[in-house]
């Protein structure tokens, strides 16, 4: 019977935890939409340089906001976020040789490295038997491939189809959000959706083959979105 | 690397059961302003011939205040408020000493003799003078610990009737350190932690078979994800599963004949039932969307798991007799993964991201289908595995700036870290109960 008053007082406790789900909810779609305006602006980082950190800030508050349950105040920062990293998207569009760091490329040996980080920056040679394999990327618990990797896919095809006897591992990862488990099968997914890609090029499929990492390889080890945007990748080698 | 399920050490163990009153004085839990008061419990300092600044006599010490804390019923209390010093022999205690620093029970601890080292444990009810418990051990000195722990065990079953099974049990875990990954088996506590195996491989999701001698894990050693066993008494691993793709997530039945698990062979993860004597598969999910993760249920007729079906990742339930019928559990959230059936059978815990985006663990009561939460915010946390009995779920947090093992009871107000090694703790298994002997 007091046994039974423990029980009655522990699931009463319990109760206290219940996160009411029914109040006020944070701006999620807004977030997102500028988290992902925040991505597409990767590339103005050091040509729209102030724009750049002042997106990073707003978007920064806007977390900040939600928090601490501001989630007017959040709403309105990450649309501003959302603003700020839109004009630098639009800034990186039309000033593409300001953008583009292959122009600084013969540099001194820092900025080479500065551009071989960025993917977008390197030049694919499908004749070159030695070609860089191209990274595709992918969003958050997501395994469709972004439009802009396209042309990536079709340069590892036409390079497939130009050395005919290579065999290529389509390695697959994930970012370290989420659990061990589900990654693997993200990373599984993101290196299949590349594989469908390469096999509606015309590439054989015996010549591919898929492997997963989940999350036990990142790239960049942070715990930031960059890191985690530049994890959640599908990565090209030779099989043989 | 040597791991025994016995204690290497050859010691006797000896117990003579002098007195014991099974669930005479009843454990004793206040609520006051709608928290629970827990039982209050002095522990003095355990001793060795007499001395309570001995080594071994302050491991004992440490090993008894945190299993009753473990336990959840327990106030242990703080040690600088009492009056009467842990020399006075549990035979002339002054009752009214423990009584003034507001204790119920007493538990008097005497260690004497090298090795073995004999141990004489005592627990009493502070307002009558009662001896609730009286056992005596003779063990290596590095056995004390499992007796210590069966002291604890007793002692709460002689005031509940109940018997943890956590008390006997392992973990089994992945140690990441730098490039190098282990796979670990301790004690529920934490201690007693060794390396099974080591590889600059991946090794990956360990479980525990039904009867608790071998451990299911996933290792890239061919450059593919198999499914090995690891038999820790033979101390060998063998192969269980080497299908193309993905060969993960073992989930024991409850009569240890088969397995559940993720496989990829088709194309696509999907949850597959193996019997593990002629490797026969059925295949228990059909879906073009990600399903993972599986837990049996106690009775062994249902899976809880993880599919995407809806988009995001969620928590669902499929009968193994009623093959097509699946059912959602969650529908708050977003982000759900990693589900744990509890051996009751009642409760299923999982990995949720909330709407501030942090990995917390949460409890659906699948009677009253409701959600509570039981961490907040601290870190990552992650992978939640009931203990044998119910009673606790261990799970990983990086809430100290890297990956730790912690322990905690179902509501969460009592955490406890339990294992912080040299690398990144992840993905642990929480073992059945086992025979430990020492």
């Amino acid at each position: 019977m007091k046994k039974t008053t423990i029980v009655i007082a522990i699931i009463a406790f319990a109760a206290l935890f219940i996160t009411p789900s029914c109040r006020m909810k944070p701006p999620e779609e807004e977030r997102m939409l500028a988290e992902k305006a925040f991505r597409d602006a990767l590339s103005g980082k050091d040509c729209a340089r102030e724009n750049y950190l002042a997106a990073e800030e707003l978007l920064n508050q806007a977390r900040e906001a939600v928090n601490a349950k501001q989630y007017d105040k959040a709403k309105d920062l990450f649309l501003a976020a959302k603003k700020k990293a839109d004009e630098i998207a639009e800034y990186v569009r039309t000033h593409p040789e300001e953008c583009n760091p292959q122009a600084q490329k013969k540099g001194n040996g820092d900025e080479v490295k500065d551009a071989e980080f960025t993917e977008e920056t390197v030049s694919y040679d499908p004749k070159n038997p030695n070609m860089r394999f191209p990274v595709i990327h992918f969003d958050f618990n997501e395994a469709t491939i972004r439009d802009e990797d396209i042309p990536l896919i079709k340069i590892m095809a036409e390079w497939m189809t130009n050395f005919p006897e290579a065999a290529i591992r389509i390695e697959g990862h994930a970012d370290e959000r989420g659990s061990v488990d589900y990654n693997l099968s993200l990373g599984e997914r993101r290196a299949q959706a590349v594989r469908d890609e390469l096999l509606k090029n015309g590439i054989d499929t015996k010549r591919l083959r898929v492997v997963s990492y989940g999350e036990e390889r990142p790239l960049d080890p942070r715990s930031t979105e960059e890191a985690w945007a530049k994890n959640r990748r599908a990565e090209f080698t030779r099989a043989n | 690397m040597a791991i025994h399920l016995k204690c290497a050490l050859t010691a006797i163990f000896i117990v003579v059961f002098l007195w014991a009153v099974p669930a005479a004085a009843q454990l004793k839990g206040e609520v006051r302003d709608g928290t629970l008061v827990a039982y209050a419990i002095a522990v003095p300092a355990a001793t060795f011939a007499g001395d309570a600044k001995n080594d071994l006599a302050r491991t004992i010490t440490e090993v008894l205040r945190r299993d009753l804390a473990f336990t959840g019923y327990f106030d242990v209390l703080d040690e600088k408020s009492f009056v009467e010093g842990p020399d006075v022999p549990a035979e002339k205690v002054n009752f009214k000493n423990w009584l003034q620093v507001g204790a119920k029970g007493l538990v008097k601890v005497a260690l004497s003799g090298t090795d073995p080292v004999e141990m004489d444990a005592q627990a009493f009810t502070v307002a009558d003078g009662k001896k609730l418990l009286h056992k005596k051990y003779k063990a290596a000195p590095a056995g004390l610990r499992t007796a210590t722990h069966s002291f604890v065990r007793d002692l709460v079953y002689a005031l509940t009737g109940e018997k943890l099974k956590f008390f006997s049990s392992r973990i089994a875990f992945v140690e990441k350190e730098g490039k190098t990954y282990k796979l670990m088996v301790a004690d529920f506590d934490g201690a007693n932690a060794k390396t099974i195996l080591a590889s600059d491989k991946i090794i990956t999701l360990p479980s525990w078979s039904a009867d608790g001698a071998r451990i299911f894990y996933t290792a890239y050693t061919s450059g593919e994800p198999y499914l090995y066993a690891y038999d820790l008494k033979a101390q060998k691993a063998t192969l269980i599963s080497d299908h193309p793709g993905l060969n993960t997530s073992a989930s024991a039945s409850p009569d240890g004949k088969s397995i559940a698990l993720r496989l990829s062979k088709d194309g696509n993860a999907e949850i597959y039932l193996m019997n593990l004597t002629t490797k026969a598969l059925t295949r228990l999910t059909s879906n073009l969307a990600i399903d993972t993760a599986p837990s049996f249920s106690p009775d062994g007729k249902a899976i809880a798991f993880v599919s995407n079906r809806s988009g995001d990742p969620h928590i669902y339930r499929l009968f193994i007799d009623d093959p097509g019928r699946v059912e959602r559990l969650t529908d708050q959230g977003r982000y759900n993964q990693d589900p744990d059936y509890s051996p009751d059978g009642r409760h299923i815990v999982f990995t949720g991201r909330d709407e501030f985006f942090m990995f917390d663990l949460f409890l659906f009561d699948l009677q009253s289908r409701t959600i509570s939460r039981i961490t907040q915010k601290q870190g990552k946390n992650e992978n939640p595995r009931f203990s044998p009995d119910g009673k606790l779920i261990l799970f990983s947090s990086d809430r100290t700036g890297k990956h730790t093992l912690w322990v905690t009871n179902l509501p969460g107000d009592r955490q406890m870290q339990i294992y912080n090694g040299t690398g990144e703790a992840i993905t642990p298994a929480w073992s059945p109960e086992i025979t430990l002997t020492y």
